[in-house]
């Protein structure tokens, strides 16, 4: 991969935003859009779930949308996913949980969601891809982030948090499996860097920074 | 036809500096956004600065940049000019100052040839804060040399002049701009003196005097805002302005010429006949609750305790001068100038002085309390435009040459001011004092304040109280103070930035004495 993204966001056929009576959808993917997420994945997820509970009532369409929201990279609605998709589960909907997030079955929800939550970077794939999660940047002129490359990177304390400099100028990442958001940080409020299993990739001849998990043997 | 003025952006703005992503519910998720059914203040300011340049005065300068990463940069002929390509949004001074100050309730001054907007920047302030544009045109005040104070304020009603058995029973009958919200003062360095005092104690004092009768220039107690437009400001016109008149401008900005790129937009307008003042869009008007508001909201902007130290530091400089007095406390420049001696002739005296790393001997005065205040001011009125959540240091870097200039003067024997392109340094004293800014911060870095500052924790550690001290820990103390004031009298030099450090660690030492002497008589 060349661009920024996530290794985790298989490609997927793009589907239209669901409508559904007595919920204004396009306002969440407004929303989705606001918190940094992608509407598109937003309405594809959504429209996978329902495409075997057509008949979900308000209530289940957001707890969808919600795990949607997180699913297609607003990660400010990560933790109400994580809650909502236990209650999925536990209500029969662990079918529709998997087409939502591109599993394949039921049962790599549960494990996923086991998985998330002492390893926010974990996915089925992870492994094949030799524990590379996602490439942040990239080239401004190419529509990335940055106008120059990062040349130095570290983990910050908090979970999914990474401090990356681009020539005089600090930004903070927070990512997780599905999303990331870069944003400048001022230098004088930089933290010491944190030992963690997770680390953040610079070279020399990359616009991008790439967030790797060191994989158990 | 399409109203071709009633185009309002919706402004790019600078996101806030991150701390973390703060957790949504999916309540949140399906929440209508604010800005559909009520845009934020902060919003609403930047949509008019973004209509103003945009369609208003044609302003296609971006002389106030910001940037997250290394803008980009190209050096032009063969003089050293650079052209810079700022990364975040950036913006254009002669239109952003006076917003701001419209913002905060300040003083611009507005300074730049005829005809290059600057009447027509004010009129839009008072337009803005909900005037008419026949009302705020006719309440502008033309200076010109006969302008008396009757003609300013008003005048004493005849019959009560004839009736009156004192002065307390006339009436008077007081102009009806003194009141406006949005008050513009037109060529004001060609208004008499006399005139000029009494425009001093409406600037100043919020009220004015004609035979014994007050009147309130802000008797709701609003958001009040005053702008002045004068040629120059290096002492042009037909009567120098008054210095205490001056000082009371908060901001001075340079009115931008016109880009002949834009001619056909002037074309357009000049067939339509039409003024931009007359077509503000109504949603952009700020009532004076809402104007309230935002004056009440910038200055809840916090400033971070790294930019209270590159401020403090950089403040330090200015107000030291060898040689300007014997006892310590009295070596300032204010000493001098009071004396009625040249600051630029002690400076020069120090012989034995590096002049090139004392920032203080750049300038010929220090910094007033009122200077600082609006620099504050002004700073968080930057940065909560920019979306931020704090003040930062490119905020108070952007707007300490507007605020300082005409108030922190140069040193023009200054041996910087003598050397090759530096020598632009003299008319261009925005990019002077930016450069000074800069300099200083520069400074602070290489000696370490941020991680070390002695001075700073021998402070706080005495803010801490001295409950519980003992005796002993009061001598200790006392001892490090010493050991500190012998640590800078050792390298053999005095700068500007040490006076400060000095006079402060006197004080603590007296603080401690009388403790300690306190003690000992308990």
């Amino acid at each position: 991969m060349n661009h920024p993204g996530h290794l985790a966001d298989a490609a997927r056929e793009t589907r239209a935003l669901p409508t559904i009576d007595g919920l204004d959808l396009t306002v969440a993917a407004t929303n989705v859009r606001r918190d940094g997420g992608d509407p598109a994945t937003f309405a594809t997820a959504l429209a996978a779930a329902l495409d075997t509970d057509p008949r979900a009532g308000v209530e289940r369409v957001v707890a969808f949308a919600a795990v949607s929201a997180w699913r297609a990279g607003a990660l400010a609605y990560r933790e109400e996913a994580l809650r909502r998709i236990d209650n999925l589960v536990a209500s029969g909907r662990g079918e529709q949980v998997a087409r939502l997030l591109g599993l394949a079955t039921a049962s790599e929800v549960s494990v996923f969601v086991k998985e998330q939550h002492a390893d926010r970077f974990w996915w089925p794939g992870r492994r094949d891809a030799r524990g590379y999660v996602c490439a942040v940047g990239g080239f401004a002129g190419l529509g990335g982030t940055w106008t120059a490359p990062p040349t130095e990177a570290y983990a910050l304390p908090e979970p999914g948090a990474f401090a990356i400099r681009t020539a005089d100028q600090w930004w903070r990442l927070d990512a997780d499996v599905w999303g990331s958001r870069l944003a400048p940080m001022d230098l004088r409020a930089k933290p010491a860097p944190s030992a963690t299993a997770t680390t953040i990739v610079v070279t020399e001849d990359s616009y991008l920074a790439w967030v790797h998990v060191q994989e158990a043997a | 036809m399409s109203d071709r003025w009633h185009k309002v952006s919706a402004s790019p703005t600078t996101p806030a500096h991150s701390g973390g992503v703060a957790q949504l519910s999916a309540d949140d998720l399906f929440r209508v956004p604010d800005e559909q059914t009520h845009i934020p203040l902060d919003e609403k300011l930047r949509q008019t600065y973004y209509w103003i340049v945009n369609r208003a005065v044609i302003s296609p300068y971006y002389d106030i940049e910001f940037s997250s990463g290394a803008p980009l940069v190209y050096s032009l002929g063969d003089a050293g000019a650079t052209l810079t390509l700022p990364t975040d949004p950036s913006f254009s001074s002669n239109v952003l100052l006076p917003l701001l100050t419209f913002a905060v309730g300040g003083k611009c001054l507005m300074i730049g040839g005829p005809g290059r907007g600057k009447t027509t920047v004010a009129v839009l302030m008072g337009v803005l804060a909900g005037g008419t544009s026949d009302d705020v045109r006719r309440g502008v005040q033309q200076g010109q040399p006969q302008l008396t104070i009757s003609d300013l304020v008003g005048i004493p009603l005849p019959r009560d002049l004839i009736g009156a058995a004192s002065l307390a029973e006339i009436g008077i009958a007081w102009r009806g701009w003194l009141t406006r919200p949005v008050k513009i003062i037109d060529e004001y360095n060609r208004i008499p003196t006399k005139t000029q005092s009494a425009l001093l104690t409406m600037v100043a004092e919020g009220y004015v005097e004609s035979h014994d009768q007050m009147h309130k220039t802000n008797p709701d107690r609003g958001v009040e805002s005053w702008f002045f437009t004068a040629n120059d400001d290096a002492g042009g016109g037909t009567f120098p302005v008054i210095q205490a008149l001056r000082d009371r401008m908060d901001v001075t900005v340079q009115a931008a010429s016109f880009n002949s790129r834009f001619l056909d937009e002037l074309v357009t307008r000049v067939e339509a006949g039409e003024k931009p003042e007359e077509h503000v869009p109504a949603e952009l008007i700020f009532d004076a609750d809402e104007h309230a508001r935002m004056r009440a909201a910038i200055r809840t902007v916090p400033v971070p305790e790294g930019v209270r130290r590159r401020l403090e530091f950089f403040l330090g400089h200015f107000e030291f001068v060898q040689h300007g007095g014997r006892r310590f406390e009295y070596r300032t420049k204010d000493t001098v100038t009071t004396a009625g001696g040249r600051v630029a002739e002690v400076i020069d005296a120090n012989t034995g002085a590096d002049l090139s790393a004392d920032i203080g001997a750049q300038t010929i005065n220090g910094l007033s309390v009122r200077a600082l205040q609006t620099l504050i001011v002004y700073a968080k009125a930057m940065a909560w435009f920019r979306g931020a959540d704090e003040v930062s240091v490119a905020d108070v870097s952007a707007m300490l040459p507007f605020v300082l200039r005409g108030k922190l003067l140069p040193n023009p024997t200054h041996p910087r001011f003598d050397i090759g392109a530096e020598r632009e340094l003299t008319t261009d004293v925005i990019s002077w004092l930016r450069d000074l800014f800069d300099e200083s911060c520069q400074q602070f870095e290489a000696l370490g304040r941020e991680q070390d500052d002695p001075v700073r924790a021998l402070l706080a550690q005495l803010d801490r109280g001295l409950d519980g001290v003992t005796a002993v820990e009061a001598s200790r103390r006392l001892t490090e103070i010493e050991s500190r004031v012998r640590a800078i009298a050792s390298t053999g030099k005095l700068y500007g930035r040490d006076f400060d450090d000095l006079t402060t660690l006197k004080y603590l030492h007296q603080r401690y004495t009388a403790y300690l002497a306190w003690a000992a008589r308990a």
